[in-house]
Parts: C-alpha cells; structure tokens; sequence
C-alpha cells in the first residue's frame, strides 16, 4: 500500500509536533506548514491525500486557505479537517456556521481543540 | 460696609421681641410669636448712626427704641426701612445691657451649629471611625454633656460593644461589651425607642458594669437608637448633663436629629463598602478569567507534549514510565479541571442547549466513576426514571454538575460498603429531578451553610473549593435549582430540579 501523507498547518510550533506525533503513530507521513500562505502552496506541491488546518493563523486564515484549495483545480478533491478552538466556537474572530455559509462549501470533518487524540484520528479516517 | 461683623435685628412694635434677620436688598415677612407680621423693608436706603446708649427714636418713623437691649456694634432694621447703626464709642461698656434672650439664642445658636458641624463632617470625612468619634465629640459639647458614646450591635457576637467614646473615661470604655438587652443602651436598642433616666440609681434598667469598669460616676443617661433601614443597628448615648442639670425634651430631639446623622453615615459606608467589594470582585473576575485562558492553553500544550514524550519513549524502549506519566497526566488535569471551573464561575459562559437525553448523560457519568467508586469499596448504583422525557439542556455543563455531585458523594463515604445511589425523576410536569444520595459523613449545619462559596472546601489538598459554586452556578443558569438535605455521619442528597423547557 502506497504511502498516505498528510499535510498540517498550524502557525504553533507545538500543535505540529502533537499531531504529527499523533498522525505518525498511526503510520501516517506527515508534512506541515506553519502559516496558511505556505500551506496552501505545499498543498499545491505535494498533493497530500488530507489536510489538517487550522482555523486561527496569520497571513490566511484557515478558512481562506480551504476556499483557495476548493478553487484551485489540483487541489479541489482533497478532504480537509479544520481544527477549531473555543473562540471560533462562540463566534470569537470567526464563527464556523457563518463561515461555512460564506465560503459556500463545508470542510471535510471538524476536530475541537484542545485536541483528543483518537477523535483526530477518528476523524482523519474517516475521510481518506 | 461693616455688616459682615454686626448683627442686625428687627424689634416686633406689639410685644418688643426681637429677630434676627439677615441683611437683605428685597422685601420679606418675619411673622413675630406673637401673631404680629414684621416687614423687613431694604433699609440700606435709610441709615442713622447713633453714638449714644439709652432711649432712642427712629428719625424717620419717630419709633421708640430701648438700647440698653442692645449690644454695641449691631444694627436695628426699623420697620419704616430705616436702619439704625449702634456704634457707640468704645468707653460705653454696653455687656451689662444684654438681655437674658441673647444668652439663649447664643446657645441655641451653638447647638445648632453642633448640628451642622456632624452633618458637614458626613460629607468630608471618609474614614468612618474617625467620623463617628467626630460626631461623638460635637455632640458631647451641642448637648453639654459629660460623656458620649456610640454603642453598636454586634449580631455575630451577640452583644453590644461601646465603639466611639468621648468623656474623661473614653480609653476603658472604647470596646468595652454589654450583654444583649443590658443596660440602657440594651433596653433602647431592643425598644427601638428613645429613653431618659435623670436618675440611674432609681432605674433597673441601669447597668453598673460600665461604670464598675472605667470608674465613672453616671448620674443621667440620654439614650437614643441608631436606625439603619428599618434595623437598630446600636445606640447613641449621653451620660451626665453637665452643670447638675437634667437631660430635657431640647436635648432629646438634638440627639435624634444627631442619630439620624450618624445612621446615614454608617449607612453610606455600607454602601460605598458593598459597591466597592462588588468592584473588586469584577476586577478580580477579570483577571481570572485572562489568566485562566493563557493557563488553559499552556496545560492543552503541556497535555500534547505528555502524549509527544510519551510516543517517543514507547518507540525508542517499547515500554512507558506508567507511574510517572500516570502522576503528570492525573495532575494537569486536575489542573485542567481548576481552571474551567474558575472560568465556568467567573464568567457569564455561554450554555449550549441542546435536547438531551438525561438518563444517558447520567450512566456516561456512572461509567467513568464507576473505578473511582470500586477503588474505595462505595457501591455506584443508578436508578433511572425511564419515563423522562429527553430535555432542553447543555449537556456539558449539566454533566460537570452531576460529576461534581457524583465526585463529592465518594469522597465523602469514608466507611466501606457505603453507597451512593444516583435518581432521576419528574417531580410534577415543571421539573426534572436528579437526586445524588450517599451514606457518608454527612454535613452540620456550619458547613452546610458555606457549601456553595467560592474556595470552600473540606477535602485539604483534593478539593479546589470551586465545585459547589460551579454546579450551583450552571444550574441556575438553567433557571434550575439546587437543595441539599444532610445528616452528619448519615449522609448527604443533593438534588437538582431542572426545568422542562418548551
């Protein structure tokens, strides 16, 4: 079985570390990208088989990341997990539902944070 | 002009008596005691200056004036408008020429400046005990009296303690205690109603202890209560008309009018004392609630990197330090739990309704205390009213509530075999109950009443205090309500009615 790889961005250095440890474990390749910019144009590179993104980043938002991906043709395909903290939650900076209605498609999965490591997991299989 | 040092008066033509007015550029009506209308005309038109004591006539209406009733330096407004200016030379010794009247009017004057002086002092003194000892002194000398004091009602201890002290025995007496009901201050403040005793030794009411106390003679006694809202809140109390004298009914409304003072004094403070503490209490509410969230993403991180360390060691030697990652985890969520519920109870959360199924929710809760409970030897049981309806509810928040109870119903079993039974029930068709029943230790009525403080707590190091307060806080924020029945060394129940919600 080929290798199936998995690109995460998250602009913390920590939340790469704990999932990528989380991913690898299960026998995942895990790529990362620290801002929504460069991820997106990892994406692009890479083709990964999911994408785990953020919500909350500099440059582009999570949001806008997953909007680029659906708008560009290579990349229209691949599922995408947006991890979402508290504050998108109660409509903090962001609000999922409003996000959603704005960007017109809806990501793959969600996974809260603080992030539990075998709802992650649950998650990512689910939508490979 | 010199009138700023003169006092003016104006004589009433029928029965002679004087007033003292004030210097005025309008007409005005002074009705005299004995009926007579007295017209203070603008006088300073008219002017006549007399330099000689005796009889004199006004030079304009031929009205006879007596100066000898008259001090030096004063001014008489004739009611033709005239103003006569008495400015004898200084050789003219006029003091024996005063009237009885000027000597009691002096000394209505000086109380009614004591008067104004205690209610002045309310506006510019902060510090309260500084302000009632001010008070106590003013008021000492506006009623001419020996000694003051200001006795209040200590409703935790249950007695009356002399709090402000004026008099020669002050420094004895300040905190000196009387017994509820002793004495007459204890008599007033049980009463509620003013008392004089002229005569303490012909009085039961009396208390000798304070006087056996500070060696003070006491003679009379005025006595008014301190009335804060409706409470009697303590008393002011005279001692010793000085000069031999009797406390009279002048004096008596002169102490009212200072009780009153002194009761919107101490009232102020307990507002100004309630609304800062609310102040700081939202201040403190807003930096727990910053710190909190910092601290609540650094444990999510420190929680990751557990998981990150602990992948890597199972890797690199196939086996985990269980014992001390089993410590590390178990404390930082303990820290975990601290922090949410500081956050639950320092800030409005936002509940997230949903319908829910209670009985479910409730063996979730068995399911992962059911270890706990087996670790110490408590039987968990659960008895679930099948025919509950699934309720509108935040089901996270309802499920750190019945946890907390849960939690606290092991801790408190202490004997083995005990057990805690969890109910759900519908009481009439307004509510749904969840009763948390055990046979622990129990609560006496102390402890009963300082459950649901903030930081409260009876487990040492184990609790945080902030359980209680978190449970009853989202419980009322179901419009819910919390009651609890407990026996010491039988045990506690805990019930929460949540209402049905349309």
């Amino acid at each position: 079985m080929a290798e199936t790889k998995i690109l995460v961005v998250d602009d913390e250095p920590d939340n790469i570390t704990f999932v990528e440890t989380i991913l690898k474990k299960e026998g995942f390749t895990v790529l990362s990208a620290v801002d929504g910019l460069e991820g997106f144009e990892r994406a692009v590179e890479e083709l990964p088989d999911l994408i785990v993104l953020d919500v909350q980043m500099p440059k582009m938002n999570g949001f806008e990341v997953f909007d680029k991906l659906r708008k560009e043709g290579s990349t229209k395909q691949i599922p995408v997990v947006m991890l979402t903290g508290i504050r998108e939650k109660v409509g903090i900076g962001f609000n999922a539902e409003d996000m959603k209605k704005f960007y017109g498609e809806e990501p793959n999965g969600y996974v809260e944070k603080p992030i539990s490591p075998e709802e992650l997991v649950k998650v990512v299989k689910e939508n490979l | 002009m010199e009138t700023d040092e003169k006092k003016m008066f104006i004589e009433c033509p029928k029965c002679g008596k004087r007033y003292h007015t004030a210097e005025s550029n309008k007409t005005y009506e002074i009705v005299c005691s004995c009926g007579e209308k007295l017209t203070v005309l603008p006088w300073l038109s008219y002017r006549q200056s007399i330099t000689q004591p005796g009889e004199v006539e006004c030079s304009v209406c031929k009205r006879e004036y007596d100066l000898s009733k008259y001090r030096n330096k004063t001014e008489i407004a004739c009611i033709c408008g005239n103003l006569l200016a008495v400015n004898f030379p200084d050789e003219y010794d006029t003091s024996s020429g005063r009237r009885k009247t000027d000597h009691i009017s002096e000394q209505l004057q000086a109380k009614l400046h004591g008067l104004i002086d205690t209610c002045r002092l309310i506006h510019f003194i902060r510090d309260i005990d500084k302000l009632l000892l001010l008070i106590v002194r003013v008021t000492t000398e506006m009623l001419d009296a020996e000694g003051c004091s200001i006795i209040l009602h200590d409703k935790d201890n249950r007695d009356l303690v002399f709090h402000s002290v004026t008099g020669s025995k002050s420094s004895t007496l300040t905190q000196f205690r009387l017994a509820e009901g002793e004495g007459v201050a204890g008599n007033v403040i049980k009463s509620r109603e003013p008392l004089v005793v002229n005569n303490v030794e012909m009085d039961s009411r009396f208390s000798k202890r304070a006087d056996d106390k500070s060696g003070f003679s006491t003679r009379n006694i005025l006595c008014i209560p301190l009335m804060v809202e409706g409470d009697c809140i303590g008393a002011l109390e005279l001692v010793n008309k000085r000069n031999e004298e009797d406390f009279n009914e002048e004096d008596l409304f002169l102490g009212e009018a200072v009780s009153n003072q002194i009761a919107i004094a101490i009232h102020n403070l307990q507002l100004t004392e309630a609304a800062l503490k609310a102040e700081r209490l939202a201040a403190v509410g807003q930096a727990v609630t910053g710190v909190a969230h910092c601290v609540k993403n650094m444990l999510n991180g420190l929680d990751g990197g557990l998981y990150v360390l602990e992948s890597d060691i199972e890797e690199k030697y196939g086996k985990i330090p269980e014992r001390g990652f089993e410590m590390l985890g178990r404390n930082i969520q303990r820290l975990k739990d601290l922090v949410q519920d500081m956050l639950t109870y320092s800030k409005d959360r936002m509940p997230e309704y949903s319908l829910t199924n209670l009985n479910e929710l409730i063996e979730s809760i068995i399911d992962l205390m059911k270890a706990r409970a087996r670790e110490k030897k408590v039987k968990l049981t659960f008895k679930p009213d099948e025919a509950i309806e699934d309720i509108v509810v935040d089901p996270k928040g309802i499920y750190r509530c019945v946890l907390n109870l849960v939690s606290n119903a092991i801790d408190a079993c202490e004997t083995e075999e005990a057990s805690v039974t969890l109910y759900t029930k519908t009481s009439d068709s307004q509510f749904v109950v969840v009763e948390v029943e055990d046979q622990g230790s129990g609560m006496d009525e102390k402890t009963l009443q300082s459950i649901f403080q903030p930081f409260f707590s009876k487990k040492g190091s184990k609790g945080t205090g902030l359980g209680l307060s978190v449970t009853q806080k989202i419980v009322q924020e179901h419009e819910g309500k919390i009651e609890v029945d407990s026996v010491l060394n039988k045990g506690s129940t805990f019930t929460i009615y949540l209402p049905i919600k349309q």
